[in-house]
Order: structure tokens, then sequence, then C-alpha cells
């Protein structure tokens, strides 16, 4: 007998009032949105207010929420997630690249901190100067490890709007990557 | 023998995919792989595809998320939710809601009266150990995401508002 009871068991619960049940449906995808929200804001703080934010919808719509569609709670969650962060995108300006590397601590053992986060902060870069819908289809296809198709759900776009916008959004990201000046990924890019 | 995959193709089926060929739609992959056995050109373009999906990969801008953090999360959003209980409509309203989640139910009177029993007890017992879930234990159960609450917890609280819904029908 299964022990953990589907998302759909769990939304019908929360949709009747049970808030232990929304505690479970979060402690279950929180992290997933937090990563989805920070790579598509830029910014922990606002991926935090986006989480936050996303689950409350969960807990005030999830009557809403009709299990015998095809699609999955995951898909409706993290559309959520991502229209929060495209209306807000602008709303607080990403972190320009020079500024963030300037953020990193340059003390003695912050060198080492500065080579692991280079990466990190040049992609999230790369990802904030990327349009919109580029980003969240590279995100939740090449990080979030969505499907092709489920991406194209959560984004409510067909598959071959999804294929073309992954294909922009891989080659723009390349090409901002190597507009870096990441030489060290010449072979790579 | 490459099923009319040309190294053109490959190379744009690999910007829309990316180098992991089990993500690709399954006969586009099995194209690929045959076309692969005889273009070299096209395994160095496989090469450069899986290098920069490793590189993105190692330097994701949100590749760890604190257990602490998202505990943090779930604490704020359930302080929350007494304040925007009152969004969720009126009783009629929630009684409606309610109907939707137990409308599959049938259960018959003896079977209700034993399984409400049994539900509200464990609800009693669940509810007793949830709420005194601490943060340290709740990034655990994060940490190990799948596996939250197990059983009987859970059972009686799947199970609660289903039997409620059924008394009035």
């Amino acid at each position: 007998m299964g022990d953990d009871p589907s998302d759909d068991s769990l939304l019908g619960a929360v949709a009747a009032g049970d808030k232990r049940a929304l505690e479970v449906l979060m402690a279950r995808h929180v992290a997933g949105v937090l990563a989805l929200a920070q790579r598509m804001t830029g910014s922990a703080d606002d991926a935090d207010e986006v989480a936050q934010e996303a689950f409350l919808r969960v807990w005030k719509s999830a009557y809403r929420w009709q299990p015998e569609g095809t699609a999955r709670f995951s898909t409706w969650l993290y559309r959520v997630v991502v229209n929060l962060c495209l209306d807000r995108r602008r709303k607080k300006s990403m972190l320009p690249l020079e500024d963030a590397l300037e953020a990193v601590d340059m003390a003695p053992c912050g060198l080492d901190v500065l080579a692991s986060r280079e990466g990190s902060v040049l992609v999230a870069a790369a990802l904030a100067e990327l349009p919109p819908r580029q980003r969240a289809a590279v995100c939740l296809y090449y990080f979030a490890g969505k499907s092709a198709p489920e991406a194209a759900q959560v984004l409510s776009l067909s598959a071959s709007a999804m294929e073309s916008l992954l294909v922009r959004g891989r080659r723009a990201l390349k090409k901002k990557l190597m507009g870096r000046g990441i030489n060290k990924l010449g072979d790579v890019l | 023998m490459n099923h009319g995959m040309t190294s053109e193709d490959f190379v744009l089926a690999l910007e829309r995919y990316g180098g992991n060929l089990s993500r690709w739609p399954r006969e586009l992959g099995e194209a690929a792989r045959a076309l692969l056995v005889q273009s070299p050109a096209s395994g160095a373009a496989l090469d450069h595809a899986r290098a920069f999906d490793a590189y993105l990969r190692a330097n994701d801008p949100a590749a760890a998320i604190e257990p602490e953090r998202c505990v943090k999360i779930i604490r704020r959003v359930m302080a929350q939710t007494h304040t925007v209980s009152d969004d969720r409509g009126s009783s009629v309203w929630r009684w409606r809601s309610l109907a939707c989640v137990a409308a599959p139910v049938r259960v018959s009177a003896l079977r209700f009266a034993a399984t409400a029993l049994t539900a509200a007890t464990l609800g009693v017992l669940a509810g007793r150990g949830l709420t005194q879930v601490t943060d340290g234990e709740m990034g655990a159960i994060v940490a190990n995401s799948g596996v939250v609450v197990t059983t009987a917890g859970l059972a009686a609280l799947l199970h609660q508002p289903q039997l409620m819904l059924a008394e009035p029908q």
C-alpha cells in the first residue's frame, strides 16, 4: 500500500480546508518552486516572495482544481510561479553582472568562493538578459528537468512554439556567455 | 540507415533538446543514434552540446536550496492561511468544494461509521504529531522530498474531508 498520497489527493484535502495537507504539499514542492523562481527572477528574496504567493494561491484556489484533467498539479503550480515571476520581472531590476561579481566576498577564503560562484553568477546574468519567455523555457527544460511537452503545458504553448523558444533560448544563452568572455568554454561553445 | 536524419537536422535537434538523447522524442533519438554511427562530425557536435549542458548544470544559479529556507517559506504560508481563509468563500461555497472532493466517494453507512471513527482517532493523533513538527524535522522532510508524513497521519488527513462530505448526502 502506497504511503505517499498523490498530489491530487492532497489538493482535494486542501480544497476542503485541510491545512496539514497544504503543509505536506508544500514540503513536496517548495524546493523546486524556489529554484525555478530564483532562476527566473535572479533574486533569492524575490524567489521567496514568489514561492509564498504561489502557495497561498494554491490554498485559495485548490477547489478549482480538476484532478480528472490531463494536466498535473505541478504543471499548474509551475505556471503560477512563472506568471508571478514574469509579472514582477521589471519591478525590481536585476543586479547588473559587474555589481553581482563585486558582491562576492573577496576575503582570502572568499577567492575560493568567487571561483565556485563566478560561473553561476555568469549564468544567472546571461539568463536575466534573455527575453522572459525564452528564459522560462530554458529554466523549465534545462534546469527544472521538465520535458519539452511539460514545459509547453506550463507556458500554455504549442509544442512547435516551445521548440522554437528552446532553440532561440539556447542559442542566446550561448551567445551571452561567450560575450562574457568565458574563454575556457571556447571549445564548448 | 539513419532514418533520414541529416547532420543539419541533428544539429538543430541538439539546439532544441540538448545533448541528452534520452530526453529527445523517441523517434528522433533513434534517428540520431543511427546517424552517430556513421558521422564523426555529428559525434563532435554531440560532445560540444553535452559539454555545454554540463556547464549549465555545474553553474546552476539555484543549485542548492537550503532546507531551512524551504521551512521558512512553509511557516510563512501556514501563518497566512489564517488571514486568507475568508477569501476562500462562504460556508456554502466551502460545502460545494467539499462536495466536489467527495463526489466519487460512495460508502455504506456501516463502513462510513467505522472509517469515521478510525479517521477521527488518527486525525487527533496525527494533528498532535504534525503540530509538534520542529523546523529541523521539517527540514529533514523537505530534504528527503517525497516522504513527508506517512501512513496513518496522512490517511487520516485525506479521509476526514471526504467523510465530512458524505454525511449530508
